[in-house]
């Protein structure tokens, strides 16, 4: 949704339900469903569809210097009231259909249904624990023109299920 | 219903008057005293004297307090108002009210001026800014090189710093966040606009109804 002429009154959503409240994709400030224009409500999954293949798909966010020295643990103050999902970055030389393939076959590795949007993905396990199932989001962002970073979050389940995942199956394709 | 118990008083001596705080913040009475709560338990974790030292505000981010770092002194050093070397409880609702979902988004922009602002210049100097980018690298499983952080750099500058004379001044600052509103996501705990029905951990303990009791 880079394009201007898209931009105009447009806002991209895609809508789920987490921890019994209603999101959208466009999550990570938290926002409310209300605080969406009627105008993206209205509009259907199919023409969602149609107007991202008119554009660059697969156009990550950009990242300053100031995005990366956010990312710090330090700055992250939910940490005084939670035990904190940690999230893990990876930087990757290759491009961004390459990072999206290769995430798709872990997922298809470990039985974890996949759903995808744009550059973030949404990766869940079959496999309920006390918390629900497993479910890590990932997104990808442009670093430099020729570096990317992947940024991976346990949205649900068990903090050490979500440990093991991350050392056995991410980090040992961690080069990309 | 304005006085509060005089023993709270003594054993903690930064302690505050809930309704004066309340109606200087964002937060309401209850939802400060659920925040004393809080405050209680990370000042006696170290040290019992009723005042989050360093340490204990390290333990209580991080968990473990040997990490000493550029981020967590430069949050340290916000809250602590007056430069006392510690944090009392109006120092912390006070600063915890700047991440307030209801706070106002001026006040979260100054606030990062002023955390990204190393040597208290009035400046976010480029080479703060690399000392922030390679303190970050340090504590994650980032890796990037010189050329990388250098081109980083540059791109960040060439947006932000409009003038083009090496450093982001305020309004350059106002005006950057405003087409990167993402960069003030870290200035907003959404946990704070229910604190005492989202911590069920606190024992809610209220002293006004103690002294009606």
């Amino acid at each position: 949704m880079n394009n201007k002429w898209f931009k105009r009154g447009f806002k991209h959503v895609k809508i789920y339900i987490e921890d019994d409240k209603l999101c959208s994709v466009n999550d990570n400030e938290n926002d409310d469903i209300e605080s969406l224009s009627d105008q993206s409500l209205s509009e259907s999954e199919s023409e969602l569809d149609t107007r991202m293949r008119f554009t660059n798909l697969l156009r990550p966010a950009s990242l300053n210097a100031f995005d990366i020295i956010s990312f710090s643990r330090d700055f992250d103050l939910s940490g005084l009231f939670e035990d904190g999902t940690d999230g893990a970055r990876f930087v990757s030389g290759t491009h961004v259909s390459n990072i999206i393939s290769k995430l798709e076959e872990i997922a298809k590795v470990v039985s974890f249904s996949v759903r995808k949007k744009d550059c973030r993905m949404r990766l869940e396990g079959s496999r309920e624990g006390v918390k629900g199932p497993l479910t890590i989001a990932t997104e990808i962002f442009e670093l430099t023109p020729s570096l990317r970073v992947v940024e991976v979050k346990k949205k649900g389940g068990d903090r050490v299920e979500y440990e093991e995942f991350c050392n056995r199956e991410l980090k040992p394709i961690i080069d990309f | 219903m304005g006085c509060f118990s005089s023993k709270a008083r003594r054993k903690f001596p930064g302690h505050e008057d809930p309704v004066l705080l309340a109606s200087q913040t964002a937060f309401s009475v209850s939802e400060v005293e659920a925040l004393f709560e809080l405050y209680k338990s990370i000042s006696a974790s170290v040290i019992d004297d009723g005042l989050i030292n360093k340490e204990e505000f390290q333990l209580a981010l991080f968990k473990n307090r040997k990490r000493e770092n550029l981020f967590a002194n430069r949050i340290f050093y916000l809250f602590d108002v007056d430069r006392k070397g510690f944090i009392d409880f109006g120092d912390f609702v006070r600063s915890l009210n700047v991440f307030h979902p209801n706070a106002p988004q001026e006040d979260k922009i100054n606030f990062t001026f002023k955390l990204y602002d190393l040597d208290g210049t009035g400046y976010i100097e480029r080479q703060e800014v690399k000392q922030m980018l390679i303190a970050l690298l340090c504590e994650s499983e980032l890796k990037l090189t010189d050329d990388s952080i250098e081109i980083i750099l540059d791109k960040t500058f060439l947006e932000a710093d409009v003038d083009q004379d090496g450093k982001i001044n305020k309004s350059e600052w106002h005006n950057f966040v405003d087409r990167n509103p993402s960069l003030m996501k870290i200035m907003t705990l959404p946990y704070l606009r229910d604190i005492t029905t989202t911590f069920p951990s606190f024992v809610f303990h209220s002293e006004v109804d103690e002294i009606a009791t």
